[in-house]
């Protein structure tokens, strides 16, 4: 039995620093290691914790989370009781995170739900956190509001109680706060309470950042702590066949998903879901998105590929490993000059 | 209205006894094939992608596996309202058990299923076979040529004719005669096993079928040869592509070898006829600057620091490094030990080959690399 705890996810928090990446989705919706999106990371937790009543608050380019998820089914979330509930706002204005005007409009999820405590955590965060711990504790510190912290970097991770987050949100125009963090760095008279976690936490606000946490990944020490046997990371079902490695290609450290065909030579790289890779292709040190199709001899190093790019042959691009080179979805590069 | 223009009977209780330790706690349609699939999955992506959205499996030989795997048949888009995916293990009724005898009668003893959806045609199937087919355009044919029974048949060389059900047509495909394994064959269309009937005439032959004590209930011998010596009207349906049925281990390593270029036109990448299977919540491969890894299909959740060739790795199989991998089928959850040297083998599935271990087949002795195989090894070592 578990009726402690209720998640909401903010999908709201808006980074400038993500290019092209984000220009027709929210984060939560980024694609992320071969066949996930980082809103598969909150989901899979609150999984793993056996939590059955999430909501998902959303703002902007919500298309696309939104059909990743679907009714929470992969994640035990279509359920009769409680489940996934999706709450997405039209809005092209940038938030800095979720705000309580926007859980004002859907206070009724709040006021009908049933647990003492709600966890607020986000889909800029990749971990693989327990949610069940942080609660604990958070119950043991005796505190008003618990914030999560990794390296003294706030993780914009919260619990506190369901009627106290009522209140807030209830009272927001009185108390002249906005959001939680507002609360916790202007309010008086609450106990807040400090945890700490540490260890794979990868925090994905720019290109910078989402290219980094990739190539740090592809240390298996450092993988095998986000993807454990037991606590599976959960995504949306995917019907690619095997990937296929033909003859002559050549692949070194890297992490490939399904339904990929390649002929060519893949270097300290990621590539996801069905991409074809010509003969004599050079991939290095790249992300590769779903569905490109990278053209015979061309060379692509410090490069992002957004998904269904298209490379002709024998193009040559190069980026800096600060600076990698970004294309956004659907790009078609027949020649490339810097 | 629970009324379907056709339904399909999968008959999925085959042990496949030939496959031996393959089939040893499986049915043969749960047996894992091309890198991801079960058997089955071929069959119940085929009705999916047919628009059949009523299919009866008929179940008998350790079923655990495969019900667990079929499950609400959520995989295959089989999970609707109306229809879906049962299973139909054998049952008891009024006193008695009735164990599925053959491939007729288990169909037989499910004519309450059948009738359950008022179907004006009932498609027969296997759930051990390997191809891509368009049932709707079969029944198209059907329809079309107002047929009682259309039998789905292959084109096989004239010298193998004779280990198969042969159908003998006129120019149009009207069957005028079946030959079970003819000695001196007389056409070189065998049946698949592939059978649409219409549903009352179907109904009548297995009720008869049934109460016949002299027969042995099973559709090539029994049911197929009286519907064209009663003069209904059977059409042979041609069909042109992959079509596999797997009886041997020979046979099913041939099977996944042919994924490989060139080797046959079963093209699972197709977008437009998608192979539905289970899909298991695992990471991406990893693929390390120890290994080199050439000609291979691999899985999610793979690890590999060896040399794989021409081989196939199922889904979370870790291969370590100083491995040769060569000619191979590693199944699931297989760990392959530092040192070792595999060619011409099946791995099955959850098995640790320990370090060092050699084991070399050839391509005319493929070697079943079983628990019982391994423990056979060390003993000899020992």
């Amino acid at each position: 039995m578990n009726r402690k705890f209720l998640g909401i996810i903010d999908d709201t928090i808006n980074f400038t620093d993500f290019g092209d990446l984000t220009d027709y989705r929210t984060v939560g919706a980024l694609p992320f290691l071969g066949h996930y999106r980082l809103i598969d990371f909150p989901m899979s937790c609150f999984q793993h914790a056996n939590v059955r009543n999430v909501a998902i608050f959303s703002s902007g380019k919500f298309r696309s989370l939104q059909d990743h998820i679907s009714n929470g089914e992969v994640w035990d979330l279509n359920r009769r009781r409680d489940g996934l509930f999706f709450f997405p706002k039209m809005s092209e204005e940038p938030t800095m995170m979720l705000s309580f005007y926007h859980i004002n409009d859907h206070i009724e999820y709040l006021l009908r739900s049933k647990e003492d405590l709600v966890l607020i955590t986000n889909t800029y965060v990749v971990s693989l956190l327990d949610y069940h711990h942080l609660v604990k504790e958070h119950t043991k510190k005796n505190v008003d509001i618990s914030e999560v912290y990794y390296q003294n970097e706030r993780l914009n991770i919260f619990i506190l109680s369901r009627k106290l987050l009522i209140e807030f949100v209830l009272e927001s125009i009185k108390f002249g706060y906005n959001n939680m963090i507002q609360v916790i760095d202007l309010s008086q008279g609450f106990k807040i309470g400090k945890i700490n976690v540490d260890k794979g936490i990868y925090m994905i606000k720019s290109v910078n950042d989402y290219y980094h946490a990739h190539m740090r990944l592809l240390d298996m020490s450092l993988f095998n702590r986000l993807f454990v046997r037991n606590k599976p990371i959960i995504t949306k079902i995917h019907d690619a066949p095997s990937t296929y490695y033909k003859k002559n290609a050549k692949t070194m450290n890297s992490i490939l998903s399904n339904g990929i065909i390649s002929e060519g030579l893949v270097e300290n790289s990621i590539v996801f879901e069905s991409v074809m890779i010509g003969k004599n292709a050079h991939i290095k040190n790249c992300i590769i998105n779903e569905k490109c199709i990278i053209g015979a001899n061309s060379q692509l190093e410090h490069v992002i590929l957004d998904k269904e790019c298209i490379i002709a042959p024998n193009v040559c691009i190069k980026g800096e490993s600060d600076h990698p080179i970004v294309f956004s979805k659907h790009m078609k590069i027949a020649k490339y000059n810097l | 209205m629970n009324k379907k223009e056709m339904i399909a009977m999968l008959l999925a209780g085959g042990k496949g006894t030939r496959l031996v330790d393959l089939t040893k706690e499986i049915a043969k349609p749960a047996v894992y094939f091309g890198g991801k699939y079960r058997i089955i999955d071929f069959s119940l992506s085929n009705c999916t992608n047919s628009g059949i959205d009523t299919v009866g499996v008929l179940t008998q030989y350790e079923p655990l596996v495969l019900n667990s795997y079929i499950g609400n048949g959520r995989a295959w888009d089989l999970d609707v309202i109306n229809g879906g995916v049962t299973v139909l293990p054998p049952y008891s009724s009024g006193k008695e058990v009735q164990w599925y005898s053959g491939t007729a009668s288990a169909v037989a003893l499910n004519i309450k299923f059948i009738d359950f959806y008022e179907p004006t045609y009932v498609l027969v199937l296997s759930g051990d076979h390997i191809y891509k087919m368009d049932y709707s355009k079969m029944l198209d044919y059907h329809i079309k040529n107002n047929a009682d029974l259309t039998i789905s048949v292959i084109e096989v060389p004239i010298s193998e004719a004779s280990r198969f059900g042969i159908m003998n047509t006129f120019e149009n495909n009207f069957i005028y005669e079946f030959e079970e394994k003819p000695k001196n064959p007389k056409n070189n269309l065998a049946s698949m096993g592939i059978y649409i009937f219409n549903w009352p005439i179907l109904k009548q032959f297995l009720i008869e079928d049934l109460n016949n004590p002299n027969s042995s209930h099973d559709f090539g011998k029994n049911i197929i040869p009286k519907s064209v010596e009663s003069g209904l009207r059977c059409f042979a349906y041609p069909f042109k592509g992959y079509w596999k049925d797997v009886g041997t281990v020979k046979s099913f390593w041939d099977a996944n070898m042919d994924l490989f270029d060139g080797n046959s036109d079963l093209n699972l990448y197709d977008h437009s006829w998608p192979i539905y299977s289970v899909s298991q919540h695992l990471p991406p491969h990893y693929i390390d600057e120890s290994s080199h890894i050439e000609e291979a299909l691999v899985n999610k959740g793979c690890m590999v620091y060896g040399y794989v060739k021409k081989s196939l790795l199922f889904y979370q199989v870790f291969i370590d490094r100083d491995t040769i991998v060569k000619h191979s089928v590693i199944m699931p959850n297989a760990k392959i030990e530092k040192g070792v040297e595999l060619e011409y083998t099946i791995v099955q599935e959850g098995l640790v080959v320990p370090q060092n271990t050699v084991i070399k087949g050839a391509r005319d002795n493929i070697i079943l690399v079983s628990k019982m195989y391994l423990e056979n090894l060390k003993q000899v070592e020992g």
